[in-house]
């Protein structure tokens, strides 16, 4: 078994500690990592309902996938690719069982009505701490989730625009337009929702 | 044509917390931002709403977070005693093909060794009956060797 060396970065520790399958790393990951993979998943699906499930099944792919991290890049960043992935092939999964198998879809042949209902309380508003904050989860209920993604990446987990184009798999001038627009958004609603009250 | 200062400077509030602008853009920002109160709010609003953002106190159920930590923990001892069985595999697979071909190649190697030997013995056997012959044909007295002269019918 290797020793660790005196000079590994914590990205190579964490790399080391999947590829060994070590369970007291990934228990210390979970620990760690656990809410802002949360926050990521409920920002990308505006809703709470499979939000376990695929908290579980992106730590199982990221065990299976260790091999691919090689602790070059930050591993919050890998770990939100995963999530990504994970939670558009269940969305994907979902519409298409929902499509095919759904007796209201097939008596009613529409697509829409077959879509899963929000379960609502929104996530936002359950999260919101001051008026401010409420005002801006209304915001970002009506957000689109392409917008919503980008900003989080950017202003609450610190990722580089270089970081976030990997994540999402989009050039960076993408990236970019993308914030500038949800930063935008995000004001209209806001000056929207003052005005309204 | 020269842009419109208030647009410019919009966008340069923006970029700097994007991407980051240069130490000009950063002067000519708060210069103009110093005397202008309409960028000023946006850049007042924009900073509201990332503090919004960073205000936000997402619960996660202590029950969820155990259930996923031991099911992920589960999951790893698992994949780590697999990694582990398949490192010395290698080592098994290479002691039964050993072991295989010993058992395999014992009756094909004892097999020719007794046909080797039953061929000397055959070769042996020819000798001895060979010499035996040449020996009878010696040993019958001379007085005798009329009985056994050929055509005798008796």
């Amino acid at each position: 078994m290797p020793f660790p060396d005196a000079t590994e970065t914590e990205t190579q520790r964490i790399a080391r500690g999947l590829h060994q399958n070590d369970a007291a790393l990934i228990g210390e990951m979970v620990d760690r990592y656990q809410y802002r993979l949360v926050r990521y998943l409920l920002y990308l699906t505006g809703r709470r309902e499979h939000v376990e499930d695929l908290v579980q099944e992106t730590w199982v792919r990221v065990l299976t996938r260790a091999a691919q991290y090689q602790g070059r890049s930050r591993f919050e960043a890998w770990l939100f690719s995963i999530a990504r992935n994970l939670a558009i092939d269940g969305l994907r999964q979902r519409q298409i069982f929902s499509l095919d198998d759904s007796p209201a879809s097939v008596s009613n042949g529409n697509a829409s009505a077959t879509l899963p209902a929000p379960l609502h309380s929104s996530p936002f508003l359950a999260a919101a701490r001051g008026e401010d904050a409420l005002r801006l989860a209304a915001a970002l209920e009506l957000l689109d989730p392409k917008y919503r993604e980008v900003l989080l990446l950017r202003f609450q987990e610190d990722l580089s625009l270089l970081e976030i184009s990997k994540v999402v798999g989009l050039p960076v001038t993408t990236i970019s337009s993308r914030i500038h627009r949800g930063l935008g958004l995000l004001r209209s609603h806001w000056k929207g929702g003052a005005n309204a009250t | 044509m020269q842009p419109d200062p208030h647009q410019r400077a919009r966008f340069l509030n923006d970029e700097a917390l994007v991407a980051g602008i240069s130490r000009d853009d950063q002067c000519w920002l708060h210069s103009h931002t110093d005397h202008c109160a309409e960028c000023a709010a946006y850049a007042e609003l924009t900073s509201r709403i990332l503090q919004g953002l960073n205000s936000f106190s997402f619960e996660i159920e202590p029950a969820m977070h155990r259930r996923v930590q031991n099911a992920v923990t589960d999951r790893a001892q698992r994949l780590g005693e697999m990694r582990r069985y398949s490192q010395i595999r290698p080592w098994r697979w290479a002691l039964i093909a050993a072991t295989l071909l010993i058992l395999a190649t014992t009756p094909i190697y004892r097999n020719m060794r007794h046909k080797q030997h039953e061929a000397e013995m055959g070769r042996a056997d020819t000798l001895l009956l060979e010499r035996v012959d040449a020996g009878v044909s010696r040993e019958i007295p001379q007085a005798m060797e009329l009985l056994n002269l050929p055509g005798d019918v008796r």
